[in-house]
């Protein structure tokens, strides 16, 4: 069992939650997010200065599921999120030891 | 069901023109030499059409994203303080000193020189002065109407020589056409009573140049308002103005005043009854921006006729006029291609549009053709020497960190 650990641009939810529908998988966590990556942020130039910015928004999400279906998670998230461009996020993928349903008895 | 609908459109037309054409006689208002009556009116609707301007930064910025709320009170700050210096230099004195061949007036009014504060002119209720600054008040809420089109796209360095050029290449002419005794006061029979041709059409069809010459905003800019209660605080704002914006249009505190008053709290109340029918029916819902957007609707369309109709035919207008701004929204929308982020000429245009058809509408053509080709041309020379649009990164990353390096919501 593995836990996806998704950061990626927010305007890219929709379709990347849409991709994952489509390959089968539903149960998720969402969360806004704010950070940084391998650029440090991004650096706007005024007449006086620049300025960087290194809270960036992103949109993160969590699904746990069986090995199997990790590289299908994995295409669909990079297919519907990729702009080609800086900033497009990242995956993380991790080991989870349990998953327990709190419902059951 | 559609037939029917255009068929009860068709008769609300016909009932709009004759309500039109059998108008309140302005010789029943008694009031014609100045008193403090008609002063303190006129100054209380200055105060009421003045707080509509930052009215329209709450109710705009709380439509797009929080990312973009500081651009949108900047911009709408620096357009309000470019309109009132530009009118009180210029502005004024081209529209209303005096006539050059119907399409300007003269300068002898610049810098505000011979505008006298405590002597009312013939055929006036109110010091020249108190009329100017009234008519400030206009320019301003203008220009505020006109961001919100193109919002979140076009930079404030721009936004700000546009406007300052806009003021006296369009604006002006268009008040002396309309209000001046220019073109259409000389030549057509413009029946309107609170400008709805020079502040709603002029307005929004600048807007929509612009929105059209600076293309749509990214795919990357989330669609999606950030903040209900902002858009309801400006909306209440903005209606709130309305009365002095209808109310002070005759310049008197009179009969005409009180009429005028009445219908601008009438008609919109019906557009906002009619736009949620008609969403309801369209998308199985209705919503507070709906109901807001069918308000407004009818706020822009009762304007042109505020002093001429009665409550009756004001409750027809607003129901129209709600009903055809959803169509009109949905339009500009889904078909037009024109990125027109805050459904300013779904709203105003079409809205006053309707409003003035009945007046004339040559009027309307004229206007419509004449601000959107010299909006277009500032906008286009303009871009010549200014970068006009924001880049596609400083618009992912929002204006008011890019632009004005202040968010407006860091409170953690």
């Amino acid at each position: 069992m593995k836990m996806i650990t998704a950061v990626f641009r927010p305007e890219k939810l929709q379709s990347v939650k849409d991709a994952l529908k489509a390959a089968g998988i539903n149960a998720m966590t969402m969360t806004d997010v704010r950070g940084r990556g391998q650029q440090s942020g991004i650096v706007f130039t005024n007449r006086v200065g620049s300025l960087v910015v290194d809270e960036i928004e992103k949109t993160r999400i969590d699904i746990v599921l069986e090995d199997k279906e990790v590289d299908t998670a994995i295409d669909a998230i990079k297919k519907a999120a990729a702009t080609g461009h800086n900033g497009d996020g990242r995956i993380f993928v991790m080991p989870v030891e349990r998953s327990i349903r709190i419902r059951d008895e | 069901m559609r037939k029917i609908v255009y068929a009860a459109a068709f008769v609300f037309v016909l009932a709009f023109v004759f309500a039109v054409s059998v108008p309140y006689s302005s010789a029943d208002s008694a009031v014609t030499e100045a008193d403090s009556g008609n002063i303190s009116w006129i100054l209380i609707c200055c105060a009421l059409v003045f707080i509509m301007s930052p009215g329209v930064a709450l109710f705009y910025g709380g439509m797009l994203r929080k990312q973009s709320m500081t651009s949108v009170m900047a911009q709408t700050a620096i357009v309000m303080g470019i309109m009132a210096i530009s009118w009180t230099l210029i502005g004024y004195s081209l529209a209303f000193s005096g006539d050059i061949f119907g399409i300007i007036g003269n300068l002898d009014k610049a810098l505000s020189e011979n505008i006298e504060y405590n002597v009312i002119p013939d055929g006036s209720t109110v010091p020249e002065l108190e009329f100017m600054l009234f008519q400030m008040m206009f320019a301003m809420i203008t220009a505020g109407i006109v961001l919100g089109a193109c919002m979140e796209r076009v930079r404030f360095n721009a936004i700000a020589v546009f406007i300052a050029v806009w003021s006296v290449l369009v604006y002006a002419p268009m008040a002396h056409w309309v209000w001046g005794g220019g073109l259409f006061d000389q030549y057509l029979t413009v029946l309107d009573f609170a400008g709805g041709t020079v502040v709603h059409i002029c307005a929004a069809t600048t807007g929509l140049a612009l929105a059209v010459f600076v293309g749509q905003r990214s795919e990357r800019v989330m669609r999606r308002g950030h903040s209900m209660p902002m858009v309801f605080i400006g909306f209440a704002m903005l209606w709130f103005g309305w009365l002095g914006f209808n109310g002070g249009s005759g310049l008197a505190a009179d009969g005409i005043a009180v009429n005028a008053v009445a219908v601008t709290i009438i008609a919109p109340a019906a557009g906002m009854i009619s736009w949620a029918a008609v969403q309801y029916r369209y998308a199985g819902h209705t919503s507070a921006l709906g109901l807001i957007s069918g308000a407004l609707a009818g706020l822009v369309a009762i304007t042109p006729a505020a002093g001429y109709v009665r409550p009756g035919p004001a409750i027809i207008i607003g129901l129209v006029g709600g009903a055809l701004c959803y169509y009109g929204v949905m339009f500009m929308r889904n078909r037009s291609g024109a990125d027109d982020a805050l459904d300013v000429f779904g709203v105003h245009g079409v809205g006053a549009i309707w409003g003035a058809i009945a007046t004339e509408i040559a009027a309307v053509i004229a206007t419509v053709a004449f601000c959107f080709a010299a909006s277009y041309g500032i906008i286009w020379v303009l871009s010549k020497f200014v970068r006009v649009r924001l880049s596609e990164e400083e618009e992912a990353i929002g204006a008011d960190i890019s632009e004005l390096a202040e968010p407006a919501y860091n409170l953690r």
